[in-house]
């Protein structure tokens, strides 16, 4: 119909200019991006290197990097790195089928939503390093506390998902179920759980980048193994290279974590064309 | 410049060799061709052609908000180069134009501000705009509060409210249904003809570009070039049912309509 | 009365459930040294609340909060703004935001700890940081999606690029930005309750682990529930703030 589709709105000059001699001024932007990251490199390089900031906590950039190397081909920091992972892992799935499941329940029986709803609500905003201590008591500081914490951080943006995906369902599938003659088990297999797919991997999504933070917030609280831990053990015997070292793994295992995610989203619900966020 | 001329009669806007194209995977669509016309002071124009002849687009770039790719536009001899700030566009889209969050009359202010009218003139002006439309009684209202042709006519109270001496309107009334289309003609055109403005309308409907305008331009399919323009000649007042029925309404619409649909004419035969 | 009627089935919730934690802990199912009951939780709690003895902790750490969420919402809300308005400080910035953003901010507390020292301004870094990145992205996310209808209307009726941001981009991505400070606002508590409970000797974070360490546990199980109300209740101020900020978005 409206055949000027392409109303752009521009402000200022720049964006015009752009538009008419070409794609130059952005690669030069984007240049200079990159510069700007390296500029900021070699300024930790020089100032650790030439004494300007003095401070025995300063090591040099590539300092650090040599850090990364050996702990990798020592097996330190990877075996540290592995671990926190595997924990990680753990309490997400965990979480995760708690979260589905018990979210699929509260959305499809309402006795249990008007029971469970407010008490929800009441206990997730409570932030997490808050119920590490009390766990304490009950699991110690091993494995099994992280786990716990992490699948409870988990639980709540899976089953908050789950909910809001089956509430949004289209109408016309259930009752397409029911002309049908499904039954209960049949319709929350074929309909409900695949048209609420979408949204409860949005929601896992969320969970991952959350149980990834949870699991080093647990490991920093009560520490006995793992990044979390390795990292305040490192601040405090002075060993800040492998510190940075273990900090910059950190930023390469989020981001992996995301893209390896957000793969398996589009594989999984590929068919979905609404914008899920 | 021909500084003997009467100001008053030579022409508000001209467009001068305007070309256009879009680029879409890689290879370049031309929209249209070396477009040129003037636009007489005070005139009715209506901008006439099938979708997808860039005929938004020619507005946008008259209007200063699109630079163009070649050619140019001149607006009482300047060049354009921004929109200026006598030429306002009225968008087909008015419940996107309209702010959500400001109320009907905080949308009119909107025009004024950044101009040497005070708060309270602001209010004062902006209720006369809104008393033109007809929707003085809706001033606290919010836009989403209102039915399609209402907002529309608040978004024409608004563009009124910047004082322009030219109006663009982008296929103003597409969005509205038939009879609420008739009564926002109408209405526009007694604005007109009571504030001496100068309109462009673009639009794909014969008949209303017919019945609003003086002259008539008519663009080719794409990529499109002035195909003719021509004198209405339609006597005014015109009213919505009457004028529709004269002799020459309906040759011009015949006319026009053979050309739009890309075909020789059917019994106007020599 | 009718929130009253939707809510009535969630109160017997909460009262069952404080009632089987007051019988597991009689009947000693959990050892009652590490779940104090209620009937002695509940009392300790008021009589710090009527003592004023919350009030200290409290103010600490929710001042921390405020200061840090604060800054960390204005920075990223301006450099959202330029940057998604123009791309040139887009693409300036893209490189070096993308580097950092995926650092669990956690992560960052004792780096930072090294360089500015224990306390007060490390935890306030952290706490801006955790805030900034989930206000910047939106930010961009939202300025890029206000209508351009609407900006080219400002324009066409004369207004100055400063004055369309101000009048209909910063409004436009309004809604978006405050689902950034909304995920933020929880980082923001995360981390300042982390903060305490490792580099600050005060605070609602430093109470809960300091408590837990002394053995002082019905008294840490009291200020965990408050820290459970604070959480509720910003929530709640969250969620009222937004109506009265973006009142359209509810049509």
């Amino acid at each position: 119909m409206s055949e000027a589709a392409q109303h752009s709105a521009t402000l200022g000059p720049a964006a015009a200019a752009s538009a008419s001699r070409g794609m130059r001024p952005a690669m030069i932007s984007k240049v200079a991006g990159w510069l700007l990251v390296l500029a900021l490199l070699v300024a930790w390089e020089a100032s650790a290197r030439l004494g300007l900031v003095k401070s025995q906590s300063w090591p040099p950039f590539t300092g650090v990097l040599r850090a990364v190397w050996d702990g990798m081909l020592t097996g330190e920091l990877l075996g540290v790195l592995l671990s926190t992972m595997l924990r990680m892992l753990k309490g997400f799935l965990i979480g995760s089928a708690i979260g589905v499941v018990l979210g699929l329940l509260i959305a499809t029986v309402p006795l249990l939503r008007r029971f469970l709803s407010i008490v929800i609500e009441a206990v997730r905003p409570l932030p997490i390093p808050a119920i590490v201590p009390p766990l304490i008591l009950f699991l110690g500081i091993d494995d099994g506390l992280k786990v716990t914490v992490v699948a409870l951080a988990v639980t709540f943006p899976v089953l908050i998902n789950t909910i809001g995906g089956v509430d949004n369902i289209d109408g016309t599938l259930l009752q397409t179920a029911r002309t049908f003659r499904k039954t209960r088990l049949e319709t929350m297999t074929s309909i409900i759980l695949p048209s609420a797919l979408p949204t409860i991997l949005a929601g896992m999504r969320i969970s991952l980048g959350l149980a990834f933070v949870t699991t080093i917030v647990a490991e920093m609280i009560a520490g006995s193994a793992g990044v979390g831990y390795f990292i305040m053990v490192t601040q405090y015997g002075m060993r800040p290279d492998q510190m940075y070292a273990a900090v910059i793994c950190l930023a390469a295992l989020g981001y992996g974590l995301n893209w390896a995610f957000v793969s398996i989203e589009r594989r999984l619900v590929g068919w979905d064309q609404r914008q899920d966020d | 410049m021909t500084g003997q001329l009467n100001p008053a009669e030579a022409p508000i806007i001209e467009v001068l060799n305007l070309s256009h194209a879009f680029t879409a995977r890689g290879h370049t669509v031309p929209v249209f061709q070396d477009i040129s016309m003037s636009i007489r002071r005070g005139e009715f124009l209506s901008v006439l052609g099938p979708s997808g002849c860039g005929k938004s687009t020619l507005l946008q770039i008259i209007a200063g908000l699109l630079p163009s790719m070649s050619g140019r536009v001149l607006f009482e001899g300047q060049q354009v180069t921004g929109p200026p700030p006598e030429m306002v566009y009225l968008f087909q889209q008015y419940n996107k134009s309209l702010l959500p969050w400001r109320s009907v009359l905080g949308n009119v202010s909107f025009a004024m501000e950044g101009k040497t009218w005070t708060r309270s003139q602001r209010a004062e002006r902006g209720m006369e705009y809104l008393r033109i439309v007809g929707l003085d009684d809706f001033a606290d209202h919010y836009p989403w509060q209102l039915s399609g042709g209402m907002q529309q006519r608040v978004a024409i109270a608004r563009a009124l409210a910047a004082e322009p001496k030219v109006l663009l309107m982008d296929e103003p009334f597409s969005a509205v249904d038939a009879l609420t289309r008739l009564e926002l003609q109408t209405l526009v055109l007694k604005i007109w003809a009571q504030s001496g403005l100068t309109v462009v309308l673009v639009t794909h409907d014969v008949d209303e570009a017919v019945f609003m305008a003086d002259r008539v331009a008519m663009l080719s399919r794409r990529p499109a070039v002035m195909d003719r323009i021509v004198e209405t000649g339609l006597p005014r007042p015109r009213d919505a049912v009457v004028t529709r029925e004269t002799p020459r309404f309906l040759e011009l619409r015949h006319q026009l309509l053979d050309t739009l649909l890309h075909r020789d004419p059917v019994g106007a035969d020599a | 009365m009718r929130k009253l009627g939707r809510a009535w089935p969630s109160l017997v919730t909460c009262l069952v459930i404080v009632a089987i934690w007051q019988v597991a802990s009689d009947r000693e199912v959990v050892n009652p040294a590490l779940l104090p009951p209620p009937s002695r939780v509940f009392p300790l709690l008021w009589e710090m609340i009527a003592s004023g003895a919350v009030l200290a902790p409290l103010a600490h750490t929710l001042g921390y909060l405020a200061a840090g969420y604060a800054l960390g919402c204005a920075v990223g809300i301006s450099l959202g703004v330029l940057m998604g308005v123009n791309h040139h400080v887009f693409n300036i910035f893209e490189p070096l935001v993308e580097l950092i953003r995926p650092i669990p901010k956690p992560a960052l507390i004792p780096p930072l700890f090294l360089f500015l020292g224990i306390g007060t301004t490390t935890k306030l870094t952290v706490i801006a940081l955790a805030t900034f990145f989930p206000v910047l992205l939106n930010t961009i996310q939202g300025v890029r999606g206000v209508e351009p209808v609407a900006v080219n209307t400002a324009r066409t009726l004369g207004h100055s690029t400063i004055a369309t941001i101000v009048k209909v981009v910063l409004p436009g991505a309004l809604p978006l930005i405050l689902v950034g400070m909304r995920v933020a606002l929880g980082l923001a508590l995360i981390l300042v309750i982390l903060a305490e409970m490792l580099v600050d000797a005060k605070g609602l974070g430093y109470q809960i682990i300091d408590l837990q360490r002394s053995f002082g546990i019905t008294e840490m199980f009291a200020w965990i529930m408050i820290l459970a109300v604070i959480g509720v209740l910003l929530n709640a101020a969250f969620e009222w703030f937004e109506r009265l900020a973006v009142p359209w978005r509810a049509k």
